[in-house]
């Protein structure tokens, strides 16, 4: 029998006044209307999540350390790669040093001088000089050793005969898929099955959109679902734990208990290897967090309510909606 | 999508390569680095001389990654066609000049699980395969090059090839009546091989038919024009654009997102030879000529029209702006 890890909740996540300040609330309109909403990447406003291309904020330490007690149990399914993407590899590395150094210069510095080049990470303390390009002058690959002092998971995918492939990732936190099931996959498959309500024709031209990505202009979306207890890990693996969980939530306990999950995606072309950069920056907030907002607090509901099954049915919310419904009915602020 | 974000780049060195020939070296005009690019890669012009406006796609060549400067080598059109920017460039840019360009797209790239690359090169179509090579060579990966031009003193770069990877190179010059055989050149590659050709709409046709003929799965067989098709055949006609009330004359010399954009009405694009699909409106009435590589069955279906390269069979085409 193989080891499955635990899927642990991070108490620490808790979010501070500010965090749920700059939250990325999802919904811009009442109802649930399924729609790409790509916006420019790394170009919100001050103060959003949306500021820079790879957002840093207060949940820094507590994600580095779930994502390294997960990489311990774990690593093999977690962070996977096939032989050809290594250039790829050092795309992620050279694009998520250059914004990160840029964005955050009190945190990061970056020197390139030709390809030797030295990093500095003071929230974790890592010096290191290295050869851009030599796999060898570093601790690990490019990509776990520069994803594990980030926040989110990263996909790499490989664009060739007219196709998406997931041939690489560091994917700790996913919402319910999985790495190991889905590495290797084209991006049909990958998304597959489609629930009914997506109108026809809408992952062709998502794919067209990605495969014509173009260098320095990278997209944003956000997606979302409902996860019990601050959990970051919810994969595939470890649904039987973390799924049961759902069937314990009430009316009552709804906002203790729920967690609104926001993905901030992004998709940016890598300029040397030709691929392509998916990044999954997950943020949570409980639902009283969030019902301190009751601007947002309504909006969650009437959205609710509009959701057609099919799609509440795909994204595994059967279970939580009418609690949270109810929940969101007895405790709306005026 | 939006309108491609433009870098202010300065031209640092140029060179004649032949004749006709130029090779350009551009710098970041503030001293910044560049993107990084792979190889198959170009970059869009905008060139003015105060009087016209040109938009040209040209290929990065040298190493792929290269970001301290790029190098661009740029055919001198006689003027028979709305070449007119190739033209400026060779008679009036100089090294200290600025330019416009946009960041690099790449419609031509290497098909990295290929168990061997066939590179065929007509002319100018050289230009993307010489950054194509650099990163064959580097990768380990299997390759051969087969380059046709018309005389040696016009054959751009051959030289140079010949040096750094004679064995892998075959030369074809036509005026000494060496020609280049697509057939020849297909038969007996290894299971997996993979074909790119960049020249003349010819050249082209003479490989996607000799493969399709001898069994090649079109997922295997690569092709970049360097120019839209020819469009002598074709005589002006109107576009019309109901939301800003506009209609615009199309003349034979020049494609409807050129005469868009010379009445001011920029429609973002970026390769400008009809295989991207950035160019893309919809048609609202008359009836579309389509002479591009990347709309589907489905999307002729639904009206698209590549604006780049495709045009109107009549008088009139109406035309609905882009979303
Ligand atoms: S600009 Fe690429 S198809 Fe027209």
């Amino acid at each position: 029998m193989t080891m499955i890890l635990e899927s642990k909740t991070v108490p620490s996540l808790r979010n501070s006044a500010e965090a749920m300040r700059r939250f990325p609330f999802p919904f811009s309109t009442d109802s649930y209307g399924y729609s790409v909403n790509l916006t420019p990447a790394g170009q919100g406003e001050a103060g959003t999540y949306n500021e820079h291309l790879f957002d840093i904020d207060e949940h820094y330490r507590a994600e580095f350390d779930e994502r390294r007690r997960i990489l311990s149990e774990d690593h093999g399914r977690r962070y996977l790669t096939l032989p050809h993407m290594m250039e790829a590899q050092w795309d992620f590395l050279e694009m998520s040093m250059t914004h990160l150094a840029a964005a955050y210069p009190e945190s990061f510095t970056l020197r390139q001088e030709d390809d030797f080049w030295h990093w500095e990470n003071y929230l974790l303390g890592i010096t290191q000089d290295f050869t851009f390009g030599d796999p060898s002058t570093l601790p690990l690959e490019p990509l776990e050793w520069m994803g594990r002092q980030m926040q989110g998971d990263f996909c790499l995918l490989d664009q060739r005969e007219g196709d998406l492939y997931l041939d690489a990732g560091l994917v700790t936190f996913p919402a319910d898929w999985s790495l190991t099931f889905d590495l290797g996959m084209t991006f049909e498959e990958w998304h597959g099955p489609v629930p009914l309500a997506h109108p026809a024709g809408v992952f062709t031209r998502a794919k067209k959109f990605l495969m014509n990505l173009e260098i320095d202009q990278p997209w944003q979306r956000l997606n979302w679902t409902f996860t019990i207890g601050p959990r970051l890990e919810t994969s595939s693996e470890t649904y039987h734990l973390w799924g049961r969980d759902k069937s314990g939530v009430t009316a009552e306990n709804a906002g203790e208990q729920v967690h609104l999950r926001v993905e901030a995606q992004v998709l940016a072309r890598l300029p040397r290897s030709h691929g392509v950069l998916f990044s999954i920056r997950t943020y949570l907030i409980r639902l009283d967090e969030l019902a301190t907002n009751p601007e947002w607090a309504q909006r969650l509901g009437r959205v609710l309510e509009s959701l057609p099954p099919e799609i509440t049915d795909y994204k595994g919310l059967t279970d939580t909606r009418e609690a949270v419904m109810t929940w969101l009915k007895h405790n709306q602020l005026d | 999508m939006t309108s491609r974000p433009q870098r202010i780049v300065r031209v640092t060195q140029t060179e004649l390569v032949t004749p006709c020939v130029k090779r350009f070296t551009l710098e970041d005009a503030e001293g910044r680095r560049l993107p990084s690019w792979s190889s198959g890669s170009h970059v869009s012009m905008t060139l003015s001389d105060g009087e016209h406006i040109w938009r040209n796609s040209y290929s990065l060549i040298g190493t792929p990654g290269e970001t301290r400067f790029y190098q661009i080598a740029v055919r001198k059109e006689d003027l028979s066609r709305t070449k007119g920017g190739s033209q400026f460039l060779h008679d009036q840019v100089h090294s200290g000049d600025t330019l416009e360009i946009g960041a690099p797209s790449n419609y031509f790239p290497l098909a990295r699980h290929a168990a061997k690359h066939v590179l065929i090169a007509g002319g100018i179509g050289i230009t993307p395969f010489l950054a194509h090579l650099p990163a064959l060579r580097r990768s380990g990966a299997s390759f051969e090059v087969h380059y046709a031009f018309r005389d040696r003193v016009g054959g751009a770069f051959w030289e140079q090839l010949c040096g750094e990877y004679g064995t892998y190179a075959r030369f074809y010059v036509s005026e000494e009546g060496s020609r280049l055989s697509a057939a020849a050149v297909l038969a007996h590659q290894p299971l997996g091989t993979h074909v790119y050709v960049c020249g003349p709409h010819l050249l082209i046709a003479a490989v996607s038919g000799a493969a399709a003929e001898m069994g090649w799965p079109a997922s295997h067989v690569h092709f970049e024009e360097f120019a839209p098709p020819p469009v002598s055949d074709s005589a002006p006609f109107f576009v019309h654009l109901p939301e800003l009330s506009l209609e615009v004359k199309v003349g034979v010399r020049e494609t409807i997102l050129e005469a868009l954009e010379r009445a001011g009405v920029p429609i973002a694009s970026s390769c400008r030879v009809g295989q991207c699909g950035t160019c893309e409106m919809q048609v609202l009435g008359g009836e579309a000529d389509h002479r591009d590589r990347c709309l589907s069955e489905g999307e002729l279906h639904e009206g698209k029209i590549i604006t780049c390269v495709s045009r109107c069979r009549g008088q009139r085409l109406t035309l609905a702006l882009p979303g």
